[in-house]
């Protein structure tokens, strides 16, 4: 039976195994499905998004309508061609825009490398230029490993690149945008190559150490990290500001990287500043920045540039590009005109932007508003909406390298910083993640037509309501919503979304975990069920299962036949009980009837034996009637284990005499003689209720089955504290078969001796019974003629 | 002697007050408990009959009453409640017997002559001037035994025979007015019949005289009543 068990365990096993995979694919499918339709909801946002590529409107206000206009967008931020924050506005600026800058200022800085930089490294980067320009010769090799080093390297890292500041990390996902291969240059090109191979892994899911190291960053949130951080010396004031300070600290942190390290008191000074104080600061620092911004930008630029400009101009084609790619150089032409109007006024570009836009150029968004100062007539469309791309590009490559040596057969040294720089923005548009506190951050940023950058912050709590909303399970699998539920976890493993009713226990795991697509890939789905336990071990399963199966089988047989038993005695006590019940009510009329009928017969002294006889049967038969209701109920009793024994002192032969009185005139009928040879007429212990019933069942039973034999003989002695009773009769006797058999309960010997006779079958049973909770016994004798039975009761109480 | 008789059913009851008054005893009856305490308080019975299942107070519980005032009272309880658990308490609590129902007329009889000898004996000192034993002719009676002995044979008496026997056995050679004698062992309270009176007598001299037809003991004198002549 084991090994049967064995053997079906074993295969169920198997088919388990199978079905295991089969659910976990599909509960995988079903989460890809789910993931699937988050990326479109992201792509959706990005469509979204790109809508405000048509912008043209920069004013404060306007922005802060298109803002409010969409629900996606939390905030906005727009930085001109030179990495100059337009929106939010350096002068008015709500609370949470000025948050928003706070907490986008690493992520700006990403995109303004190179551009903001140190004083330090912007005087340095001057005379690099410098030493350039001087020697020309240099210009090819030095251009690329001493000025621009950074930039080759970085367009690697920035498909995906972290940055970690304070407890701000972020992480970027640009793609190339659909435009940008116009203006491919070798560089760009073979960028896009890189991207493409990586872009896959990147789209389906993230590969598993992109992942891996998003779920340990933030999952260990703000403290560790700063804790990892703490032997690097120079961060480690900023940490201990963070930590102090958490509102200080993203100023700070974006500010250190930039400039020389601080000292700890310096940090600590920077600390102890209000708030206010370092918003003077910032803000001084804003309005001085701009005019060195642009000035470090279009110096070196200044003296050479034209040329390049020029020489580009013969091909209209190439102009676009130019003028939309590099503006400095389109703007160092501008400078020379618009020098001494231009103001340091941070509006005054876009408001003249506006106002010629308003003016003279229809399609005034897709334009830089620089090129149009510069007096140049672009009516050709913007190369993000050209249609022939592939053929542009490959022109386009070549006219690249033309221009390369255009530059440096004229021996101009072009700014190439810029023009790669820009161009690397350009290209690139898509998901920045800044991790924030205890969530995510999603920026969306693009360069615009006209050079501006967008980055829209996605509004959390949308992009939440918007996942809830979206249905993860089919129709098909509505019935298993309330076993099962589907939790989207971010890298803490805090729930930000949850389907399904049912009710995960705490630290379970989930059955299947799957990772969402970028940009959310720090996002998990775990899909958590209560009928499927797939964790079993297995090992030592299927024995486990056999003997588990072997125990239940085994147990429930017992049990079947335990409640077989268990219920049969139940219907045994119920038939008992009632039994009980119905003697106990017939008592009360049976009492009155008997005693009335004694009471009368004694009244009827005198009157004729006719009256008395008719009288002295009802009283026998009310008799007869108790005695078999006393019977019944002592049956009863005796199955309920209720039978006990009272002794008292009593004479045995005046028990016996009694009986004798009560059933003489039956026997006397019967022509019965009975011959009683008392010999026990000293006072013993005794229960006369037991004495009496064995002795009306013994001696009504010669009455029903030896009346033929006309004879009873009783003999009673004392022995030993034990009563002995022998009584005989010269019937028909009992066969021998059936000696054995006339003991047992509802048995009542043959039927041709049975037949009309009248009785219960459990007289010799419970006579039997009643004598051994006596201590005695009653059992058949042998004897010539009829049946001989001995009573044996014991006076001294040992019960069994 | 005094029985209270405390029974719910009528019939059985009014069946008790029968077989009492035949006996020879005085019967007071109470339908439920709580009468039978207050019975036994204004009335001071000799012998108490107890069911168990009554209205408003229980066997048991008039039982303890009563054995809190009195210890030696005589106590039978007369109950179809047949289960040993029920016949032990009874008994626990002092009764002197247990009789169960459907009873017979003469196992009450029995039953009660019993537990009234025992009484009589144990209050023997009560009854001291009364002679423990008196001969009459050939039959010896033992008033106190409820017993008449006559050679080996013993004859169960009531309590009314004793007091018939012992009443001739005082006067014996006087001829005794019915009235007198029926006064006397019947009491005031009982109603007079000629009937009630010359049957228990005919039944007494069944038991005790030898020849029916020809009564030594108990002899009539006609129009007028009986005699003992010694």
């Amino acid at each position: 039976m084991i090994t049967l068990g064995w053997f079906g365990v074993k295969s169920a096993q198997d088919q388990r195994e199978i079905h295991k995979h089969r659910i976990i694919a599909l509960i995988t499918q079903n989460l890809a499905r789910l993931d699937e339709s988050i990326s479109e909801l992201v792509k959706s946002y990005e469509r979204k998004l790109n809508t405000l590529d048509s912008m043209t409107d920069y004013s404060t206000s306007a922005l802060r309508k298109v803002v409010r206009s969409i629900p996606v967008v939390h905030q906005l931020l727009i930085l001109d061609q030179r990495g100059k924050r337009i929106f939010p506005s350096h002068v008015s600026f709500t609370r949470p825009e000025y948050e928003f800058i706070r907490r986008t200022k690493p992520f700006i800085e990403t995109f303004l490398k190179g551009s903001r930089r140190g004083k330090n490294e912007r005087r340095n980067h001057r005379r690099r230029k410098r030493k350039a320009l001087r020697s020309p010769q240099t210009f090819g090799t030095k251009k690329s490993s001493d000025y621009r080093p950074r930039p080759y390297k970085k367009s690697n890292k920035r498909k995906v690149t972290t940055r970690e500041n304070g407890n701000i990390r972020i992480e970027q996902h640009l793609y190339a945008n659909s435009s940008q291969e116009n203006k491919t240059s070798k560089l760009v090109r073979a960028k896009i190559a890189k991207q493409k191979i990586q872009r896959q892994p990147i789209r389906n899911k993230p590969t598993d150490t992109e992942s891996r190291v998003l779920a340990l960053n933030s999952s260990t949130s703000n403290t560790p990290q700063l804790k990892e951080k703490r032997p690097n010396a120079e961060l480690k004031n900023f940490s201990t500001s963070a930590d102090h300070n958490a509102d200080d600290s993203p100023i700070i942190k974006y500010d250190t990287p930039n400039t020389r390290p601080k000292s700890a008191t310096t940090a600590q000074q920077d600390k102890s500043t209000s708030e206010k104080k370092w918003i003077k600061k910032s803000r001084t620092r804003f309005e001085v920045m701009p005019p060195e911004h642009y000035n470090s930008s279009n110096k070196p630029a200044r003296k050479p540039q034209s040329t390049i400009v020029i020489n580009k101009q013969n091909n209209s084609k190439s102009q676009v590009i130019v003028a939309n790619t590099q503006q400095q150089p389109l703007r160092s032409v501008d400078k020379n005109k618009e020098k001494n109007s231009r103001p340091h006024n941070t509006k005054e570009p876009m408001k003249r932007a506006r106002e010629r836009g308003n003016r003279d150029v229809p399609q005034a968004g897709q334009r830089n508003p620089e090129s149009s100062s510069a007096g140049l007539n672009y009516s050709s469309p913007s190369p993000s909406a050209s249609p022939t791309k592939l053929h542009q590009q490959k022109s386009l490559s070549h006219k690249n390298i033309r221009t390369q040596k255009l530059t440096s057969t004229s021996s101009v040294k072009p700014s190439l910083q810029p023009q790669t720089k820009e161009s690397v923005f350009q290209d690139l548009r898509g998901w920045s993640i800044g991790f924030r506190k205890n969530g995510i951050n999603l920026i969306f940023s693009f360069r615009k037509s006209d050079g501006y950058l967008i980055a829209a912050e996605i509004s959390r709590t949308r992009l939440i309501a918007d996942i809830t909303l979206l249905s993860p399970i089919s129709k098909s699998q509505t019935k298993n919503i309330t076993q099962s539920r589907i939790t989207l976890t971010n890298a803490r493993g805090d729930i930000i979304s949850q389907w399904g009713r049912y009710e995960p226990e705490k630290n379970s795991k989930p059955l299947v975990s799957y990772g969402l697509a970028v940009p959310l890939n720090s996002w998990k789905l775990n899909y958590f069920s209560a009928k499927i336990d797939l964790n079993n071990t297995y090992s030592y399963a299927p024995f486990a299962l056999g003997v588990s199966a072997v125990f239940i089988a085994v147990f429930g047989l017992a049990f079947y036949f335990y409640r077989e038993s268990n219920r049969e005695l139940t219907v045994a006590s119920q038939r008992v009980t009632f039994v009980n019940q119905v003697s106990h009510e017939l008592k009360t009329p049976l009492t009155n009837i008997r005693m009335y009928a004694e009471l009368l017969e004694e009244d009827l002294e005198d009157s004729n034996d006719r009256t008395r006889s008719r009288m002295q049967v009802i009283i026998n038969e009310s008799q007869r009637l108790s005695r078999m209701i006393i019977n019944v109920l002592n049956f009863a009793r005796h199955q309920r284990k209720q039978l006990t024994i009272i002794r008292s002192k009593r004479v045995v032969d005046d028990i016996i005499h009694h009986v004798l009185d009560q059933l003489r005139p039956a026997l006397q009928r019967l022509n019965i003689e009975v011959e009683f040879k008392a010999n026990a007429s000293q006072e013993i212990d005794v229960d006369t209720d037991i004495l009496e019933q064995i002795l009306h069942n013994l001696i009504s039973n010669v009455e029903k089955y030896a009346a033929t034999g006309q004879y009873l003989g009783i003999e009673s002695c004392i022995i030993n504290d034990t009563i002995q009773l022998t009584l005989s009769d010269k019937g028909p006797g009992i066969p021998r078969a059936m000696i054995h058999k006339i003991f047992e309960a509802f048995y009542r010997g043959n039927n041709q001796l049975a037949e009309g006779v009248s009785g219960t079958g459990i007289g010799l049973s419970i006579s039997r019974e009643l004598a051994r909770l006596h201590g005695g016994d009653l059992e058949l004798v042998n004897s010539q003629q009829g049946i001989t039975f001995k009573l044996t009761l014991d006076s001294k109480a040992k019960r069994k | 002697m005094k029985v209270l008789i405390a029974e719910d059913e009528h019939n059985i009851r009014q069946g008790l007050e029968d077989i009492l008054n035949a006996e020879g005893y005085e019967t007071v009856s109470a339908e439920n408990g709580r009468i039978a305490i207050e019975l036994y308080e204004s009335e001071k019975p000799d012998f108490i009959c107890l069911d168990i299942m009554m209205p408003e107070m229980n066997g048991y519980d008039v039982c303890r009453a009563i054995r809190d005032n009195n210890k030696d009272i005589p106590v039978i309880f007369i109950s179809a409640k047949s289960e040993e658990v029920d016949k032990v308490l009874g008994l626990e609590l002092g009764a002197d017997d247990y009789i169960l129902k459907p009873f017979g007329v003469k196992e009450v009889i029995a039953r009660i002559r019993a537990v009234t000898r025992r009484y009589l004996q144990s209050q023997n000192v009560a009854i001291k001037e009364e002679i423990s034993s008196f001969k009459m002719h050939e039959l010896e009676v033992f008033p106190n035994e409820l017993r008449a002995r006559r050679g080996e044979k013993v004859v169960e008496l009531s309590l009314r025979d004793t007091k018939i026997l012992s009443f001739l056995f005082k006067n014996s050679g006087q001829a005794i007015d019915r009235d007198k004698l029926f006064n006397h062992c019947w009491g005031r309270n009982y109603l007079p019949s000629s009937r009630t009176l010359d049957q228990h007598i005919s039944k007494l001299r069944k038991r005790v005289e030898l020849n029916v037809s020809k009564p030594k003991i108990i002899c009539t004198v006609h129009g007028f009543g009986y005699r003992f002549d010694p």
